[in-house]
C-alpha cells in the first residue's frame, strides 16, 4: 500500500509544484521512510536515464533529410504546375466551345446579320470612313506600288554584298 | 492506446485542450513577449519566410530542429533508421501545413508535436514493436555503442534500460522520454500531447513506478 501522498512526489522531483505543495511534500517526506526512499530513487532514476542520451544525427543524415526535403519541395511545385496546366486546359476547352456556339449561331443568323452590316455602313460616321479607307490601302499594298518595288530592290541588293 | 489524429489537426499548432500553464517552462515555453533575437523568435521568423515561399528558411529551420527531433524519435522508436525516417515525415509534414500555424505554440513546441504523432504512427502502421535492444548486436546495429563507456557493466546497464523502457505503454513511453529526454515542462508535454496537464502527472507517475520496479537493482 502506498502513501497517497505518492502522487506528488514525481511532480515535486520534477520542479512542477508551487511552494505550498512543495513545502507540504517536504513536511511529510521528513516523517515518511517509503515517500523519502522513493524521491531517492526518482532521483537516481533521472541520473540513469540520463547517463544515456540518444545518439546524435550524423551529419550524412542530415544531409539527407536536406535532399529529402528538396524533393518535397520541388513535388510541392511540380503539383502547383499540374494543377495551373489543368487550369488552362480547362479555360481552352471552354473558350472553345464558346467560339462554336457563336460561329454556329452567327451562321444560322447570317442572312439577317448581312442586311445589319449593310445598314451599319450606311449609317457609319465620317471618321470610321477614313479608317476603312486606310485600311484599303494598306490591304492593296504589294510588289507593284512604288514604295514596296523600292523595298524589294534594296533587299535584293543587300543579298548580293552577302558573300 | 495510439490515437488517431486527423491530418488537418496534425499539421495545426491549435492545442485542442484547456489545460492551463502554471509552470516554469524550459527552452520550448513561450514567453508572452516574444524576444526579437530569442530562438522562439527567429523560428517564427523562419517559419513566416517559408510560408512565403523561402525554401532556404525551411532549411534553416531543418538544422536548428533535426538533431534534437532525431534524439526524441531514436528515443520513442529505439533505431536510428526508423528515427531518421519520423524526422523526415516530420518535416514532410511541416512544409505541406505551413499554413495551418497559427502561432498558438511555438516552432518547437509544433514540430515535436508532429513528431510524437508520426512516431506513433509509425509504430502502428508498422505493426512491429519497438526494435529490440537486448543484446549488444542490436546496440552496435543503433551506433549506439560507440557512445558506450564504462565496459560490459555499462553496455548490460543500457540495455536494461531500455528493454525497461521498450515494455512502457506508448503513452507513458512518451511522457517519460519528453520529460526526462527532453526535458519538457509538463505543460509544454501537456501542449505536445493534446492532454490535460494533470494526465501528464498521473502518466509519468505510473511510467517512474513501472521503470522503478523493473530498474531497482541500479537505483
Amino acid at each position: 500500500m502506498s502513501c497517497p501522498m505518492s502522487q506528488l512526489l514525481s511532480a515535486y522531483h520534477d520542479g512542477e509544484l508551487d511552494s505550498a505543495e512543495r513545502a507540504q511534500v517536504e513536511r511529510h517526506a521528513a516523517a515518511c521512510p517509503a515517500c523519502a526512499a522513493e524521491l531517492a530513487e526518482l532521483a537516481s532514476l533521472s541520473r540513469l536515464v540520463g547517463e544515456y542520451p540518444p545518439p546524435r544525427l550524423s551529419q550524412i543524415a542530415l544531409h539527407r533529410l536536406h535532399d529529402r526535403t528538396d524533393m518535397v519541395m520541388r513535388a510541392g511545385v511540380l503539383r502547383v504546375a499540374r494543377v495551373l496546366q489543368a487550369a488552362a486546359a480547362c479555360v481552352v476547352v471552354a473558350s472553345t466551345l464558346m467560339l462554336m456556339r457563336t460561329s454556329s449561331a452567327n451562321s444560322s443568323n447570317s442572312g439577317q446579320e448581312a442586311t445589319a452590316q449593310e445598314t451599319a455602313v450606311e449609317a457609319a460616321p465620317p471618321w470610321l470612313d477614313v479608317a476603312v479607307t486606310a485600311s484599303a490601302e494598306t490591304q492593296s499594298l504589294d510588289a507593284t506600288t512604288p514604295a514596296a518595288a523600292w523595298y524589294l530592290a534594296d533587299v535584293s541588293s543587300r543579298s548580293e554584298d552577302v558573300p | 492506446m495510439e490515437e488517431t489524429k486527423p491530418v488537418a489537426q496534425l499539421y495545426s499548432d491549435a492545442s485542442k485542450d484547456g489545460a492551463s500553464p502554471r509552470r516554469v517552462g524550459s527552452w520550448m515555453q513561450r514567453p508572452l513577449v516574444e524576444p526579437e533575437s530569442s530562438p522562439a523568435a527567429e523560428d517564427l521568423k523562419l517559419l513566416r519566410r517559408a510560408g512565403a515561399g523561402d525554401q532556404k528558411a525551411f532549411h534553416q529551420l531543418l538544422d536548428r530542429h533535426a538533431g534534437r527531433l532525431f534524439g526524441l524519435a531514436f528515443s520513442l522508436l529505439g533505431n536510428a533508421a526508423d528515427a531518421e525516417d519520423v524526422v523526415q515525415e516530420t518535416f514532410t509534414g511541416a512544409y505541406r501545413g505551413l499554413s495551418g500555424f497559427e502561432g498558438r505554440s511555438s516552432v518547437a513546441t509544433w514540430l515535436t508535436r508532429i513528431l510524437v504523432t508520426q512516431a506513433a504512427r509509425w509504430r502502428r502502421d508498422r505493426k512491429r514493436p519497438m526494435e529490440p535492444l537486448n543484446s549488444v548486436s542490436a546496440l552496435r546495429a543503433a551506433g549506439e555503442l560507440r557512445t558506450t563507456e564504462g565496459g560490459a557493466a555499462a553496455v548490460e546497464r543500457r540495455l536494461d534500460l531500455h528493454a525497461a523502457i521498450e515494455q512502457l505503454s506508448p503513452e507513458h513511453r512518451q511522457v517519460l522520454v519528453l520529460r526526462e529526454f527532453e526535458g519538457l515542462s509538463y505543460e509544454e508535454i501537456a501542449q505536445v500531447l493534446g492532454v490535460p496537464r494533470g494526465t501528464v502527472e498521473s502518466r509519468l507517475h505510473r511510467a517512474r513506478g513501472e521503470l522503478r520496479e523493473k530498474l531497482k537493482d541500479y537505483l
